[in-house]
């Protein structure tokens, strides 16, 4: 098999990768991220970003580990590189780090990076894991976009684009009259029913695909 | 007294980990399927949960505050809950050799898992004083707990006696629970 034969099927398979199955890894990533927009695009970079520099890093390192030491090495370049991003973006977009509190150290005990580690980075090749962490990190982020964007429209009437270095509101879009928006939406209750239906959504469409 | 007993109901009830804070939803909804199990992993968070909250507002507080080395906090809260967790379980295992047969399989669950390194970060985050530490170290695991084992029964019975719809089989109907168990909860905001 040709070695770009090899990435298209690898970036193939991470985004169509049965996707609930990831949305399931990230939940609570997702539900704090989502009740803007803004904030949902925020974190889903910063995951992104870090998926992409962890899991070739630990391709890379993983000739020099053993099943004794491998989880603390994890722990260790994970933790390293979401420090590190976090401590990038409190600098460059301070808005867009208090957007997320707690929930940006959170990042580094999601789910998705443990599994994409065991599944891929532990077998495959460093660009080949590459790959796979930019198709899985573009699936999870729209994911994020498209909750947010329910959970913000319908919760508060518009979507605000804020500038997320000082918190300036650059555009407002779609504004719903306030009698007809659903406050709640943007309470965790929201986030637990958005994504419910989400999901039965996702797997409504899936069953008429196969028919 | 007073102030523990509020923090206590604020935990457990009021701002319950799971449905408002989001934290550990990976174990909650990957164990709630059975009752027994999710009666072993609430057990398994109580006997870890204490210890990590409070060890890791000391380790904050006492060690990485004098050393002005906060930037670390993620590296050090990480590795000492891996640490922690093993330990933990190596203890039950010499000691309670019979409840250890319950909690055996959860124990790696909570390793790195967002339940214990997100309470801890709201510890430190918080400000707190070490009493109300103590009182969010006790009241965060039993909110878990309460609302695992609540979850899991409800769970249970709805896999084996309901026709769930197609779309909504699996994880779509598990959220949908939770956002209901959510709306009941939400009755107690307000009491504290």
């Amino acid at each position: 098999m040709k070695p770009t034969n090899k990435l298209f099927i690898a970036f193939k398979q991470s985004v169509s990768n049965q996707h609930t199955y990831l949305v399931m890894l990230g939940v609570c990533t997702a539900l704090a991220s989502t009740s803007s927009v803004s904030a949902a695009f925020t974190l889903g970079m910063v995951l992104w970003v870090a998926l992409m520099m962890t899991n070739p890093l630990l391709a890379f390192v993983k000739r020099w580990t053993n099943e004794d030491n491998k989880l603390i090495v994890y722990v260790l370049v994970i933790a390293t590189v979401v420090s590190l991003l976090a401590m990038v973006l409190e600098t460059l977009l301070p808005f867009g780090h208090g957007l997320l509190g707690i929930y940006l150290p959170l990042i580094a005990v999601n789910c998705i990076f443990i599994t994409r580690i065991e599944v891929v980075a532990a077998q495959e090749s460093a660009s080949v894991t590459l790959v796979d962490a930019f198709g899985t990190g573009l699936s999870y982020v729209v994911f994020l976009i498209t909750l947010g964007f329910i959970r913000e429209l319908f919760g508060t009437g518009s979507i605000l684009f804020h500038d997320l270095s000082t918190g300036r509101v650059l555009f407002e879009l779609f504004v719903i009259p306030d009698d007809l928006t659903i406050p709640l939406l943007t309470q965790p209750i929201g986030a637990f029913l958005t994504i419910g239906l989400y999901l039965a959504a996702i797997n409504a469409m899936w069953k008429r695909g196969q028919r | 007294m007073n102030e523990i007993l509020t923090i206590l109901i604020g935990t457990i009830f009021v701002g319950n980990v799971v449905l408002t804070q989001y934290l550990g939803l990976c174990p909650f909804y990957g164990v709630s399927k059975k009752w027994g199990n999710s009666v072993g992993l609430a057990i398994t968070s109580m006997l870890v949960l204490f210890v990590s909250i409070v060890l890791s507002y000391m380790v904050y507080t006492w060690i990485l505050i004098p050393l002005d080395v906060t930037y670390l906090r993620l590296v050090v809260m990480m590795l000492m809950m891996v640490v922690l967790v093993h330990v933990i379980e190596k203890l039950v295992k010499r000691f309670l050799p019979t409840l250890s047969v319950l909690t055996q399989p959860y124990f790696p669950l909570l390793a790195m898992n967002s339940l214990a390194l997100g309470t801890s970060l709201v510890v430190i985050d918080a400000n707190f004083s070490m009493l109300e530490v103590i009182g969010y170290a006790l009241g965060a695991p039993l909110g878990f707990a309460l609302v695992l084992v609540l979850f899991a029964s409800m769970h249970e019975r709805v896999l084996q006696h309901n026709k769930v719809p197609h779309a909504f089989k699996g994880s779509a109907i598990a959220f949908i629970m939770t956002a209901l168990m959510a709306m009941a909860f939400m009755a107690f905001s307000g009491i504290v």
